[in-house]
């Protein structure tokens, strides 16, 4: 059996959602004319039908789901990898960060004292 | 020319920094927004419950069961929306992929190397003051020290950006889509029901006691009042999410259009402006859930 479309479920939501609201406008319009019986008869049948459109409008919303599959799986892949990078980057950044203190110290060394250098090693440190 | 080069180092870290911080403000604000669908699943559910509450006052008046409006627990009719229950629990599944989408392209679009850069400066204070050395000279190599870094680290984010973004536009526009039609299709047709059902309910009570009643006919009528503004509020939140949908899938396309330039003038003035839009339509959501 072929498998329903989203847009075929939503087509039928549609369907009993107006043959209910077409049962419900009769009803009103012939109230005097219908005998009690027959009122509740209609009434039951117009809730049903709204409970179908109701079920079948869900279906419709996980059939759509489905037809996701794919396209989650792969977002959920780049968030691993986008998560990595992250990481990566923090990384890359505490290595260059530390390389540059080196460079930054270098400049002391070549212009600096001794006294002032320890000064400015002590403070990195902290 | 030393300092020179330090001086448009620091201009292009400073540029890069604001501009990079758009894709993240944006990022940020779509995954905020991409986080409200479970609380719109929640009311899809609730609708179902309150549409079956009208159904089961009426059940004396059809079935013959008991008289309308009789006494009946709301834990009576939550068995009766599993499979809008059901449907709801999958609508959040794309949510959730989309809010930790966004949420990590955030993260790696925002911009730490302002924090790095305060970490160098303070040794380059350290040097200057403590030590009386030459501020001019360390100033420009810590200039050019945290240049390199930022060129490195943002070099690196850009690429992996625009290579995730340039992956995943199809599936972002996929699953965006695939929500419009959740919530602007499915979800309008669950408060269209439970329209229906409310208004059969009042005009089925009207119908049967108002010429015996005309005192609560009155008092009915109100509270079907009260019944349909609060739901044209919900149509109204509803339209909200769609058009905050539609904001963030522009976004997206956006980055993608310019994946390779990520720091481009216009792209940082088009993002900034969605994510505005997207942060006062989160609020708004907020407020309404």
């Amino acid at each position: 059996m072929p498998r329903l479309a989203a847009a075929d479920a939503r087509a039928i939501a549609r369907d009993y959602h107006d043959i209910a609201l077409s049962l419900g406008a009769y009803r009103f319009a012939n109230w005097e004319r219908l005998s009690p019986s027959r009122r509740a008869e209609l009434e039951r049948l117009q809730w049903t039908l709204l409970t179908y459109s109701s079920d079948m409008t869900a279906r419709a919303i996980e059939l759509e789901v489905d037809d996701l599959d794919t396209a989650l799986a792969a977002l959920a892949r780049a968030v691993k990898s986008l998560k990595r990078a992250v990481k990566h980057a923090r990384d890359v950044r505490a290595a260059i960060s530390a390389a540059a203190r080196a460079v930054t110290l270098g400049a002391a060394i070549a212009t600096g004292n001794a006294v002032a250098l320890a000064a400015a090693v002590g403070e990195s440190g902290s | 020319m030393r300092d020179g080069a330090w001086v448009i180092a620091a201009m292009v870290i400073a540029s890069g920094c604001v501009r990079t911080g758009a894709v993240g403000r944006y990022a940020k604000a779509a995954g905020e927004t991409a986080a409200e669908l479970p609380a719109l699943a929640e009311e899809m559910r609730a609708s179902c419950v309150r549409l079956e509450g009208y159904r089961e006052a009426r059940k004396g008046a059809v079935d013959g069961e008991r008289g309308a409006g009789a006494w009946f627990a709301r834990s009576d009719l939550e068995g009766r929306c599993t499979e809008r229950a059901k449907a709801a629990k999958r609508a959040v599944v794309v949510g959730r992929a989309l809010a930790s989408y966004f949420a990590a392209l955030g993260a790696l679009a925002d911009d730490k190397v302002v924090k790095y850069d305060a970490s160098v400066d303070d040794l380059a204070d350290a040097l200057e003051e403590d030590a009386r050395l030459d501020g001019d000279r360390v100033r420009a190599v810590s200039g050019l020290a945290s240049f390199a870094a930022s060129v490195a680290t943002d070099g690196y984010r850009h690429l992996k950006l625009s290579r995730v973004i340039e992956e995943q536009n199809g599936n972002v526009s996929t699953a965006v889509d695939a929500l419009v039609e959740i919530v602007g299709t499915d979800y309008a047709s669950f408060l269209e029901l439970e329209t229906t059902g409310m208004e059969s309910f009042y005009r089925s009570v009207l119908a049967e006691g108002a010429a015996r009643e005309p005192l609560a006919a009155i008092l009915v009528l109100d509270a079907r009042d009260g019944k349909a503004a609060a739901l044209e509020e919900k149509r109204a939140v509803l339209g909200k999410y769609v058009k905050a949908l539609g904001t963030m899938k522009s976004g997206h396309r956006r980055l993608y259009a310019s994946r390779r330039d990520l720091n481009a003038a216009v792209l940082a003035r088009e993002l900034a402006e969605d994510a505005t839009q997207l942060e006062k339509l989160a609020t708004a959501l907020r407020e309404a859930f």
